[in-house]
């Protein structure tokens, strides 16, 4: 018999830092995933040597990446393990240091992901099977195709797709650790130079160097270490899935996310109304139109209206990718599935300033990465009556 | 006309040694799913073993279901045309497209046809399966 994570202990966040995702740096690795870790420890006012493990979530840096940064904030003889799981490797590796907690064998686990533009390889190019459109196939090719289809069956715009990077642009320009702060213009998204279909270069998210960092830690460790629960978010479901077989017309990352959602509100007895903060992975624009639609936060077909209508804004019904999201804050590979748990648990502290989403109760956080696989988990407020 | 150079032998052939009557290489599971690209490592419906597969050509005829131009791209010169295919064989590929489907309206019928690359390599022209509007040649 099998168990949701909402069963066993819970999991408590309790310190987030980030180091800015940046344009590629000379800044090594060392010093981004330091600064974001430093800052987690700072933020939850813990010392180091508190911390049993550590998932290092990253992509481009090559093996054994973690205890090379890690090290020099003491070598304590903690766990350490990478996690590779593509644009989602930081949410996987938040997953298992909530799961490490969640059963008892840790109190307190770090998540940090890091890492720099680099190329990287895919497994599926060595498998021996050929493709039939060999490397043209590039990401942003098969967004703009999602794109094309959306936009013929809802009778919707390349305007109206081009909006969701004005939002998440506007949102960024708040967020100092986002890699894009500057707000944009419908007219400016549109001028842009092409990419792909109606995907202009800002309605695609920049890969360049950052690092994010969470604590997490059990009702235990907050008690020991005197932790301010009045700033600690429990986690309250944790999902994650990879492809299955789909029907003809039915896109796989839409599917995926459909059911990665579902089976999150089930876990964490919510549904998708009860949303207040989603940073979901628009690495591109028509994604977040796609998803706020699998996710049930607007209807089939409405994911343009709601975004048209404020809905999805600051301030709206449910605030999306009030980072700036991968389009705007950025997508460093492994830090940005861990830096939408950083922003989630601002947003429901109510320390996220010129941002903040009035009343935020409940948040998640989604990641899609190739392969296909999709990892999202929910979270809760603090309770504020704590201490 | 000459046996056409097909770059990807493994992925199209034409039984009739020339460009027309092209077919997609594609493989079938005995509990039912087509599949393609071929390879016999094992079926993703069923989990049975690739000795339980038999390989299957197909008509490379469907419909249109989206559609993007690229460009720009790191490796390939652009601007060209991708698309998503729906085969009336019951697969959802994604192919290039060539020219002429650039204006085509999204559900247009669309069928594959050998193209020469202009670039030679060695010497050599190659083809590769790009789908065209269905009913005429571009």
């Amino acid at each position: 018999m099998t168990v949701a994570l909402s069963s066993l202990r819970p999991v408590h966040v309790v310190g987030i830092g980030l180091h800015r995702y940046q344009k590629p740096s000379e800044t090594t690795f060392v010093e981004l995933g330091l600064v974001a870790v430093r800052a987690a420890l700072s933020d939850a006012r813990l010392d180091w040597r508190a911390v049993e493990s550590a998932y290092v979530g990253q992509a481009t840096l090559g093996i054994a990446a973690g205890r090379e940064f890690l090290r020099y904030l003491g070598a304590t003889g903690l766990s350490i393990a990478q996690v590779e799981n593509a644009s989602a490797s930081g949410s996987t590796a938040f997953r298992q240091a909530c799961l490490e907690v969640a059963s008892g064998i840790s109190d307190v686990a770090l998540a940090v992901g890091v890492d720099k533009a680099a190329p990287v390889s895919r497994a599926s190019s060595k498998a021996g099977i050929p493709s039939l459109t060999g490397p043209a196939m590039i990401p942003a090719a098969v967004f703009a195709m999602m794109a094309s289809a959306y936009m013929h069956a809802h009778d919707v715009s390349a305007a109206d797709v081009a909006r969701v990077a004005v939002k998440n642009h506007g949102n960024a320009s708040k967020n100092p650790f986002a890699h894009f702060q500057r707000a944009r213009s419908l007219e400016e998204v549109l001028a842009e130079p092409a990419i792909a279909g109606c995907l202009t270069r800002l309605q695609c998210c920049p890969i360049g160097d950052g690092a994010a960092a969470v604590i997490v830690a059990s009702d235990d460790a907050i008690r020991r270490f005197e932790l301010a629960r009045s700033r600690s978010v429990r986690v309250a479901a944790s999902v994650s899935t990879s492809e299955r077989l789909y029907a003809q017309g039915e896109w796989a990352s839409q599917e995926l996310t459909r059911d990665a959602a579902a089976r999150a509100y089930e876990q964490a007895g919510i549904g998708p109304k009860d949303l207040d903060v989603v940073e979901l992975h628009d690495a591109f624009s028509i994604e977040e139109i796609l998803y706020t639609e699998a996710m049930g936060l607007c209807g089939p077909g409405d994911g343009a209206r709601y975004l048209q209508s404020g809905g999805s804004a600051i301030g709206g019904e449910c605030a999306v990718s009030a980072s700036g999201g991968l389009l705007a804050m950025g997508h460093p590979l492994g830090p940005t599935g861990i830096g939408q748990i950083c922003e989630i648990t601002r947003q429901l502290r109510g320390e996220a300033g010129e941002r903040q989403h009035p009343d935020a109760r409940w948040g998640l956080a989604h990641m899609v990465g190739v392969g296909q696989v999709c990892v999202v988990h929910v979270l809760r407020e603090p309770d504020r009556t704590a201490p | 006309m000459s046996v056409p150079a097909i770059r990807q032998p493994e992925l199209v052939t034409a039984p009739s040694g020339e460009t027309g009557g092209v077919k997609l290489r594609a493989r079938r599971c005995t509990c039912g799913h087509l599949f393609f690209p071929s390879h016999v490592y094992g079926c993703e419906r069923c989990g049975r073993d690739g000795a339980s597969t038999h390989g299957v050509d197909l008509e490379p005829r469907g419909s249109l279901e989206a559609r993007a131009t690229i460009y720009q791209h790191p490796k390939l010169a652009a601007p060209f045309l991708v698309g998503r295919v729906i085969l009336d064989a019951g697969l959802t590929l994604a192919v290039r497209l060539t020219r002429g489907c650039g204006d085509l309206p999204l559900g247009a019928r669309v069928r594959g046809a050998l193209v020469s690359e202009k670039e030679s390599e060695g010497g050599a022209t190659w083809f590769d399966l790009h789908f065209e509007p269905d009913g005429e040649r571009t």
